[in-house]
């Protein structure tokens, strides 16, 4: 009788796959429950994951703004040109206007529209924007030092010298910190307004925004270095955003999780296929014999993997069916129960979908090794990457210090006019320094001793009445005499300041007590493009009236401090940057609130890899046992018959086991050094080696229990 | 006349597996006693439950109900490791389908025995074992590619390497052709006079080692007849 043909007879297949699992449902579905759950597993976790990342970089965006820099006070034709000559940027304009007084209180209005403020972090805080030509948006800080709390409410304010009511009509969030990186000068500039007024002048400068067409913080950086690029060719100056903060802290910190997330979810999907490789396997030993005899029966080989590729492919899409349900209803339970709702819900789409991508990639990596052993060869082989950032490396770094810049002295962007205002032998007495070479430091007292002590000076009280310094001058070798400065010299420091539309010019004496090449434990302070550097004690530079403030001050609290106590601080430096122009302040409650999620985040991720990684060896541990017992019980019988022990048998076994495992403990330590950077301690490594032997010595210890019963008869019957 | 000393003994031994709910006898209250140096053939029909006796016979297996001696050590007191000590010392092994290390060579597989007891391999001795059985030009090769005759050969050689007192022969011919047959038997009758070794043969081929010490029939799990 000629044999039914498999090959267009789907029915006879089933049959086949029935007959090939009929003693394999309780492994099939394993099979099924372990992708699901590995599945899940990674769905919940890759969501929330990118679902926080995302949110904090939204946040960060939300907070400081999406732009890159702004050139301030330029020419209408110079910005029609840039926006021309480089559309790679978008652009967005705004006016700074006019010097206004409220009392003693100086600050700088402004146009400014409600769309491009959302750009800058100008966001409405209270009130409307203004529309008419007497109504007025004030900072929030601004308006609170002015005493101005209602809205909308009169007030009168001087410009240009006469007196002009307004109308504040609300206030916008102080977004000062956003403008700058460097707060050099700021307060003597007109680089934004501190109040909105809605007149557009048509004849006057305008402020360039310069935006990303599209945000990405991966590549702000590189643009920031384009817009570099235009401030040279155009002579300009930009004030870089509040990017640079975010870059530093939110998307460096958040790219690592975003990494991880990718290599999480791969490393989990990996374990998974290899279990399920395992099963896989389990069951085609358990069924040899059903697999032989159907073969003597006439079938090949190929049509037999192909009944069991059919079921366990069946499995797969029901499994994925169960997972895309799961995923559905995590999408809207999760979205509710978290609070993240639809960013949620988006993250959950695009997790499936990454999930799907990485199983199908990981199958056809598997398949290409198992179709050609060669390319094995070239997939495993791991390129190393070097300088890789490792995981989570700023979690355990909480910084406790307030960081305000106030502004400090210097010539200004104006020391070039200086020979304008001093003429002949009054010109010569002085030597101009560039701006941006001179760089004060004051230092508290404490600090200040300290300093001392690494440079090798002795700490005198002085006398003098005039301001004491330490003179660092990073140009001069150290044996070249430096005409007219040497220790105990005295030094003349001035600048060229503009008041009432008049360049003034103001000078101030100093004794450079020490004159110092390098500042030990102070060189960070200092930029690298320093030419001289005054160091003061703050006690000193309370006597100077050129430094009207600290560069840089520190609030370190107490480590016993209350979150009250704390909060109490952040809103005083706030008000305190706030109304110093140009001050930033970056809050230490914000940062602790971020480093105590990302640390109990990390905690978490940590926590639930751990679980997994047990759940996937104890899996992997049990079905390799398995399966290995099932393929060599007829050897081990054999050895057993001729007089070898079980408990030996057992004993060679977990050391062949726990070689091969120990093995790839020791060279996954080697890849986690080489590509993340990360290099576990001795300590770590040897607590997790004996942890790995004490777990793997469990599984056994179930296993040998299981097969201790197994007749000797039994072991070799099947052969 | 002299008695031989007794060997081997079994009494009332039982033998059941769990069927469903049911309790499968397979061996009934056996009692048979097997003399050193004697070669001893267990006949029975397909199903009689000849290899489940060898297997309790040999320690390959446990008793339901009854005890096993072999030289005075009773296997209900034994402990695993003195089974297994037992079983390295005392016994040689030859199965229907060989149970040989496929991947392996002749000469390995031969010496196998040695490497788990963690005994010497005695090379003369080896040597006259190959000899003997035809094996001196087969040594390097690996046994999947040796006839069935080669191969069962081979099984012998490897159960007599540590010189057993006795060897359990499970239907060492049943894959074989008359002529191989023919050859096995005359091997063990000449192993069982050369060496004394005692042989203890399941077949279902009542004739095969006809003339011997003892012949012991099984039918339905109960021992019939013996001669």
């Amino acid at each position: 009788m000629a044999r039914c043909s498999l090959k267009n007879n789907r029915k006879n297949y089933k049959k086949l796959a029935e007959f090939l699992f009929s003693d394999s449902k309780k492994l099939v579905l394993l099979a099924g429950g372990v992708l699901l759950a590995a599945l899940s597993f990674s769905l919940f976790f890759i969501s929330v994951n990118s679902t926080i990342v995302a949110s904090r970089r939204q946040t960060a965006v939300e907070t400081h703004g999406r732009f890159l820099a702004v050139f301030t006070d330029i020419d209408k034709e110079i910005a029609d040109e840039i926006m021309e000559k480089e559309p790679m940027f978008d652009y967005q304009v705004f006016q700074v206007q006019d010097e206004m007084y409220y009392g003693s209180s100086r600050f700088f209005s402004g146009w400014v529209t409600e769309e491009t403020g959302k750009n800058m972090g100008i966001f409405l805080k209270e009130g409307a924007w203004p529309e008419r030509e007497n109504e007025i948006l004030l900072e929030k800080y601004l308006a609170y030092r002015l005493g101005i709390s209602e809205f909308p409410q009169n007030a009168i304010f001087m410009v240009d010298g006469e007196e002009r009511e307004y109308l504040v009509c609300g206030t916008i969030r102080n977004y000062s910190g956003n403008l700058v990186t460097s707060n050099r000068d700021l307060n003597l500039r007109k680089d934004y307004p501190s109040a909105i007024t809605p007149g557009y002048r048509e004849n006057a400068e305008v402020s360039l925004l310069i935006l990303q067409k599209r945000l990405n913080l991966g590549t702000s950086t590189e643009d920031m270095y384009d817009v570099m690029d235009l401030r040279n060719e155009y002579g300009i100056s930009p004030y870089f955003s509040a990017l640079n903060k975010y870059m530093d802290e939110t998307y460096q910190n958040t790219i690592d999780f975003e990494r991880f997330g990718l290599v999480y979810m791969m490393a989990v999907l990996l374990v998974l296929l290899l279990v399920e490789a395992v099963i896989f396997r389990a069951v085609v030993l358990k069924n040899k014999c059903s697999e032989r005899s159907l073969r003597e029966l006439g079938l090949t080989k190929k049509e037999v993997m192909l009944a069991y590729g059919l079921r366990f492919g069946k499995v797969f899409l029901e499994t994925i069916g169960f997972q895309v349900v799961i995923g559905v209803l995590w999408a809207k339970i999760g979205g509710y129960l978290t609070g993240y709702g639809k960013l949620l819900e988006k993250h959950v789409w695009y997790t499936l979908l990454k999930e799907f991508a990485v199983l199908v990639l990981l199958l056809l990596i598997l398949a290409v090794m198992a179709w050609d052993r060669k390319t094995w060869e070239k997939t495993a082989d791991v390129k190393q990457k070097k300088n890789s950032r490792y995981l989570f490396r700023k979690l355990n770094e909480m910084q406790e210090a307030y960081g305000l810049s106030v502004f400090d002295i210097g010539g200004g962007e104006r020391w070039e006019e200086w020979e304008d205002i001093l003429e002949g032998e009054e010109a010569r007495r002085y030597e101009p320094l560039p701006w941006d070479t001179f760089e004060v430091l004051i230092l508290p007292e404490q600090q200040y001793q300290l300093f001392l002590n690494e440079n090798g000076i002795p700490w005198e009280d002085s006398p003098s009445a005039m301001p004491e310094c330490i003179m660092v001058l990073p140009m001069f070798a150290e044996d070249e005499e430096i005409v007219g400065v040497s220790d105990g010299s005295a030094i003349t420091v001035g600048r060229v300041f503009l008041q009432d539309g008049k360049l003034l010019f103001e000078k101030e004496e100093y004794c450079a007590w020490k004159v110092l090449k390098n500042a030990k434990g102070m060189e960070e302070s200092f930029s690298a493009r320093c030419l001289c550097g005054l160091v003061f004690s703050a006690a000193q530079a309370e006597k100077s009236k050129l430094i009207s403030g600290y560069s840089h001050l520190y609030f370190r609290l107490r480590g016993d401090a209350t979150k009250q106590q704390q909060e109490e601080i952040d809103n005083a430096i706030a008000m305190l940057a706030a109304s110093a122009q140009g001050g930033g302040s970056f809050s230490t409650i914000e940062e602790q609130k971020d480093d105590a999620l990302f640390e109990s985040y990390a905690a978490f991720m940590g926590t639930t890899m751990f679980v997994f990684a047990l759940f996937a060896m104890g899996a992997f541990v049990f079905m390799h046992y398995y399966v290995s017992w099932e393929k060599n019980k007829y050897v081990y019988g054999v050895f057993r018959s001729m007089g070898m022990p079980y408990r030996t048998l057992c004993g060679k076994l977990f050391v062949q086991y726990v070689t091969g495992i120990v093995f790839a403990w020791f060279f996954a330590c080697y890849i986690v050094e080489n590509v993340f950077g990360y290099r576990f301690t001795a300590g770590q490594v040897a607590l997790c080696t004996g942890f790995l032997l004490l777990f793997i010595e469990s599984c056994y210890a179930v296993l040998y229990g299981v097969y201790k019963k197994t007749a000797i008869c039994k072991m070799l019957q099947e052969e | 006349m002299q008695t031989k000393k007794i060997i081997l003994q079994c009494t009332n031994l039982c033998k059941s597996y769990e069927d469903g709910e049911n309790q499968r006898e397979i061996l009934k209250n056996v009692n048979l006693e097997i003399s050193a140096g004697s070669i001893c053939q267990i006949c029975g029909k397909s199903g009689s439950g000849k290899t489940t006796l060898l297997n309790l016979l040999a320690g390959l297996d446990c008793a339901t109900l009854g005890t096993i001696r072999f030289s005075g050590k009773t296997y209900g007191t034994m402990s695993e490791e003195e089974h297994a000590k037992l079983r390295g010392e005392s016994f040689g092994f030859v199965f229907q389908s060989f149970h040989l290390l496929r991947n392996v060579s002749v000469e390995e597989n031969i010496k196998a025995p040695a490497y788990v007891n963690g005994r010497k391999v005695d090379s003369e001795y080896m040597g006259y074992l190959v000899e003997m059985l035809g094996l001196k030009d087969l040594r390097k090769q690996m046994v999947c590619k040796l006839s069935g005759g080669e191969q069962q050969r081979t099984a012998i050689a490897r159960a007599m390497l540590l010189k057993p007192q006795i060897v359990f022969a499970d239907e060492p011919t049943g894959n074989l052709d008359s002529a191989n047959t023919e050859l096995i038997v005359e091997l063990f009758r000449k192993i069982n006079k050369e060496q004394g070794t005692t042989f203890v043969v399941v077949t279902h081929e009542e004739d095969l080692l006809k003339p011997c010490a003892k012949q012991i029939w099984i039918k339905d799990g109960e021992v019939q007849l013996e001669e």
